[in-house]
């Protein structure tokens, strides 16, 4: 490279007194410079992203199991074997079932409260807005092992809610012991996890919107309602759909609070498909896993694809 | 093997791109592992030992491992303590990658499960007499192809129960089913009573006790060919269990009751709990009137045929892939000795292994240990196959079922009888 011919490339590097760097051979060096910066996140995501990715997608056509970790490739394979068991399977369906109760009734309920917080809290002063962002974020950073004490405490039958309730004249559930209650009893909690983090992200959208739009819309005589839906609403869309999706791939792996409240019960009312994921695991049956977390895999794509054609028509 | 070739060749092709390794087997081998040939016993041990103990096992080994270097001054013990619940996971790691430590700690109710992956040696002669060994300890290190691993020490459960409150009562300590049922009845009509007979909730791994009951009646849950779940004893043994929620003596939910408050007069646990009592009556902590007369411990009360119970304990066994298998069967041939089996109960109270052992002055001093040591030849392994961790969900989901009386004991039985059949033992 050093003797390369003087070509006419882009006039400037002609004239350099130094050596000649073709266009080709710089823009192959700037290509090279910005692998060897990406190379890092590519190499790590590869390792511990792609290649379990792929593996596990290979593993659920085939009968992978416990007996067959030392020799992973002298398995056999099955085919669509294992989507067809996991799919007639009662238990999985029932676990389906859950999950999708939960994300029904969880994010619209998650996304709404983190809405109305966020909204509140860009109309406070800048101090108390930080003093309330930082206490409903909490929950996102507390570990969830020692929440669970206190949520646990707290849905006892005779525990803090159930207190309240009676204080208004309501007898209140065992909740975690009901079939009933159980589920809702994990989508509060997990609702209440989750705020804080939408509510971020919904405050940066609202910051993001121009003043200028919103004042020419109170010259025109526009209300605080008014402005909420017909300015912040549609002008935050694309951070709701960001957050709806963000969301609803978090909900779709319900796994923490059935794990450490209820370990799936009672009566199987509140295991997740992920809790259900983890069990086949567990008991040495990966490539039934696998398929069902391709599954899982494919409900949450299926969301996600429903959710961007339904709320990109509005953006 | 039925299987296409076109099938199993894309299944490698599939498999062999993702450049995980170069391992390309040709098809499934025998279960057992070939890895080093023939096992040895090193005459005198060297090198290092790797262990991987199961938790608050290290100082006991660390203890014993010192005293063995004396004998043994080429050896160096590299001893680390892993939480029992990781136990599974890591020797899914060793296995599969091959690199691990020497000598592993299982549970007894785990050992199948790593034998199955191909994780330990097969024990060579020598090594233990399992004729001096617990019969149900020797079940539980026993793999598809023979022993694989060496019962260290044993524990198993018995009745506990509130003496103090019994005997204002006028009940003694229940030696049958009748006489558990009436104790029961009993602690729980009592003014304030709440609970009688505090069963391990379905969530909490039911297996545990019903499994014993089915054995109290002189039933097993599996034979030679298969599971035997569909059973009358198993059915007697889910009623039975079924009576206590029913009843309302055993709590379904969580519950602020307990032994010492007297919420939960009577249940079936370890010895350990001897300890836990012990330290909270010294403390202070203990609700007032809690005393150590308060803690009553007996064996099991006896179905209509024995009184079998739970047993479970720590068995070594000798990492398939370790380098240093000579030197590791050497140091556990050694723990195996009488010595050493009554020097562990003396260091950390752990019952031996060895039968005769357990004759040791200091163990029938002790009156929780006497009790233990009555209780010992009484007693039902786990079931030890790589499928019992999925069945003994399987059960605590009918037995919540049935608990719940959603389905009958018989239904129950039927249901949980055709999904073990498909599963199998699993090795």
């Amino acid at each position: 490279m050093t003797s390369a011919p003087s070509r006419d490339v882009g006039g400037e590097t002609l004239r350099q007194p130094r050596k000649y760097v073709t266009l080709a051979a710089r823009r192959r060096r700037t290509a090279v410079v910005a692998w060897l910066f990406a190379a890092p996140f590519v190499i790590s995501f590869g390792t511990f992203g792609v290649i379990p990715l792929v593996s596990s997608f290979a593993m659920s056509f085939t009968d992978l199991r416990v007996t067959d970790i030392r020799t992973p490739f002298a398995v056999n394979f099955v085919g669509l074997q294992n989507f067809i068991d996991v799919l007639s399977d009662s238990s999985f369906l029932n676990a389906l079932r859950n999950t999708l109760m939960f994300v029904i009734f969880g994010v619209p309920v998650s996304l709404f409260i983190a809405l109305v917080l966020a909204v509140m809290l860009n109309s406070l002063g800048r101090r108390a807005a930080t003093f309330f962002r930082v206490g409903y974020y909490t929950p996102v950073v507390t570990t969830i092992v020692a929440v669970a004490v206190v949520w646990r405490v707290m849905y006892q039958d005779d525990g803090l809610i159930n207190s309240l309730l009676a204080s208004i004249g309501i007898n209140g559930p065992n909740w975690l012991a009901d079939t009933t209650t159980a589920l809702p009893a994990l989508t509060i909690m997990a609702v209440w996890r989750s705020i804080g983090s939408s509510m971020v992200i919904f405050l940066a959208g609202l910051q993001a919107i121009p003043m200028d739009v919103k004042e020419a819309s109170s010259v025109d005589g526009a209300g605080a309602v008014q402005q909420f839906f017909r300015i912040t609403i549609p002008m935050m869309m694309p951070t709701i759909l960001l957050n709806a999706i963000l969301t609803t791939t978090g909900f779709m792996q319900f796994f923490d609070e059935p794990f450490v409240m209820t370990n799936g019960g009672p009566l199987e009312s509140t295991t997740s498909i992920a809790l259900w994921v983890f069990r086949q695991f567990q008991w040495g049956n990966y490539a039934m896993g696998s398929a069902a977390a391709y599954v899982l895999f494919a409900v949450i794509a299926v969301f996600a694809l429903i959710q961007f054609r339904f709320l990109r028509q509005r953006t | 093997m039925k299987h296409s070739a076109l099938g199993r060749g894309l299944a490698i092709a599939a498999l062999s791109t993702l450049a995980i390794g170069s391992l390309v087997g040709c098809g499934r081998t025998d279960s057992a592992p070939t890895s080093g040939g023939e096992e040895t016993i090193a005459d005198t041990a060297t090198g290092t030992i790797e262990i991987w103990a199961a938790a608050g096992n290290g100082d006991a080994l660390q203890t014993l491992a010192d005293e063995f270097s004396k004998d043994n001054p080429d050896v160096t013990f590299e001893i680390t303590e892993i939480p029992w619940g990781e136990i599974i996971t890591l020797n899914q790691t060793a296995a599969a990658s091959g690199t691990g430590p020497d000598i592993v700690m299982t549970g007894a109710d785990q050992t199948a499960t790593v034998i199955a992956m191909g994780g330990l040696a097969p024990v060579p002669e020598g090594v233990f007499t399992p004729d001096d060994v617990y019969p149900a300890a020797v079940a539980s290190v026993t793999g598809e192809n023979g022993l694989y691993a060496v019962p260290w020490y044993v524990e198993t459960r018995f009745l506990f129960y509130r003496a103090d409150i019994a005997a204002e009562l006028g009940f003694s300590a229940p030696t049958t089913w009748d006489e558990l049922k009436e104790l029961s009845a009993a602690f729980k009509a009592r003014p304030g009573g709440e609970f009688g007979y505090g069963l391990p909730r379905p969530v909490e791994n039911p297996a545990q006790v019903i499994v014993p009951f089915v054995s109290q009646q002189g039933g097993s849950v599996y034979d030679d060919s298969g599971w035997t779940i569909d059973t009358p004893e198993f059915v007697t043994a889910l009623d039975f269990y079924k009576g206590f929620f029913e009843r309302g003596e055993s709590a379904l939910s969580t519950t602020e009751a307990t032994f010492e408050n007297g919420g939960v007069p009577m249940y079936t646990s370890g010895p350990w709990m001897v300890d836990v009592y012990g330290d909270m009556i010294k403390e202070g902590t203990a609700p007032e009137g809690f005393t150590e007369d308060s803690v009553g411990f007996v064996p099991l009360p006896s179905g209509s045929a024995n009184n079998d119970s739970y047993i479970g304990g720590g068995n070594l066994g000798v990492f398939a892939q370790s380098d240093n298998r000579p030197s590791s069967w050497k140091f556990l041939q050694w723990l195996l000795e009488d010595d050493q089996q009554k020097e562990l109960f003396d260091i950390a109270g752990s019952f031996p292994a060895l039968v005769d052992s357990a004759d040791y002055e200091p163990i029938s001093d002790s009156p929780v240990m006497a009790v233990l040591k009555e209780q010992m030849p009484n007693t039902v392994e786990t079931p030890s196959f790589p499928a019992w961790s999925q069945i003994s969900q399987l059960i605590g989901t009918y037995a919540e079922r049935v608990a719940y009386g959603e389905v009958t004991s018989a239904d129950a039985a039927k249901a949980i009888q055709a999904e073990a059949d498909q599963l199998g033992f699993g090795w």
